[in-house]
């Protein structure tokens, strides 16, 4: 069986585990909404699902659409700009360290869609910077 | 011994071929539309709602598509549409639209393939 839960720690274990990101991003890696007071990081957040039910039981493979995204406080676009591009390298056609509790191997990580906003809050300039990053893995179990 | 060839009913098969894009589009246009609108209405539903300018900013918009196709757009309109769907550095993302539009998309095109495929035809490749 598939753990959703093991492939999403693997996207983030992925990307908190690479030191050049970390020096772009040094608040670290976040699921969805990052600890108060960070003003340089990276958000994980499901975007979608679906199955491809062909094979095993009504499930060949399962896809997973992941918004992933560096915040950043401040105007400057180099660090946002280099970090969007650490996580691209990381990310589009790469691998995925999947446990065996995932359940799945990885069969294809790919670039979407970009997303680039900026938004102000209290007189505060937030860029955000990334894409949205399809994962499809198969059962293995 | 025979050296021709002969077909019956080409002309009638060529007729037939040629109408066949203009049938299919007039077949596909209410699936693309009932589409389209069971997506505003997913969207409306699933957005929150604060001052309603989300909700009002969902739209259907016909295009005018050139030859054979036919093009509906829904759109989120509201300017901070992308706020909800990818979030603010202190708000976490609320996929809305993406999830419901691309699922719905998917669910039409399979519907235009199966209209293709009552006319005989086989539809090889990606279906979403």
């Amino acid at each position: 069986m598939i753990d959703a839960t093991e492939v999403e720690r693997a996207v983030i274990g992925k990307l908190a585990g690479d030191a050049a990101l970390a020096a772009l991003l040094p608040d670290g890696v976040y699921w969805d909404l990052a600890r108060q007071g960070a003003t340089a990081f990276a958000i994980v957040s499901l975007s979608s699902s679906r199955r491809e039910g062909e094979l095993r039981e009504g499930e060949s493979f399962r896809t997973f659409v992941y918004i992933v995204k560096a915040v950043a406080l401040g105007a400057d676009a180099d660090p946002i700009a280099a970090a969007e591009t650490r996580m691209h390298a990381l990310l589009h056609a790469g691998t995925l360290d999947l446990p065996a509790a995932a359940g799945c191997a990885l069969m294809t990580m790919q670039w979407i869609d970009r997303i680039r906003y900026t938004e102000t809050i209290a007189a505060e300039t937030w860029q955000h910077r990334g894409a949205r990053y399809e994962v499809t893995v198969t059962p293995t179990t | 011994m025979a050296n021709q060839l002969r077909l019956s009913g080409v002309r009638e098969l060529r007729a037939e071929l040629a109408a066949l894009p203009t049938d299919l589009r007039s077949g596909a246009i209410p699936i693309l539309l009932a589409s389209a609108r069971r997506t505003v209405g997913l969207v409306v539903a699933a957005y929150p709602e604060v001052t309603g300018a989300l909700k009002a900013g969902v739209k259907l918009i016909p295009r005018d598509a050139r030859g054979v196709a036919a093009l509906f757009t829904v759109a989120t309109t509201a300017p901070h549409a992308h706020l909800i769907e990818f979030g603010t550095a202190r708000t976490r993302p609320r996929a809305i639209f993406l999830p419901i539009t691309e699922r719905e998309r998917r669910a039409a095109v399979s519907a235009v393939v199966a209209l293709v495929e009552t006319t005989g035809l086989d539809v090889t490749g990606d279906r979403t």
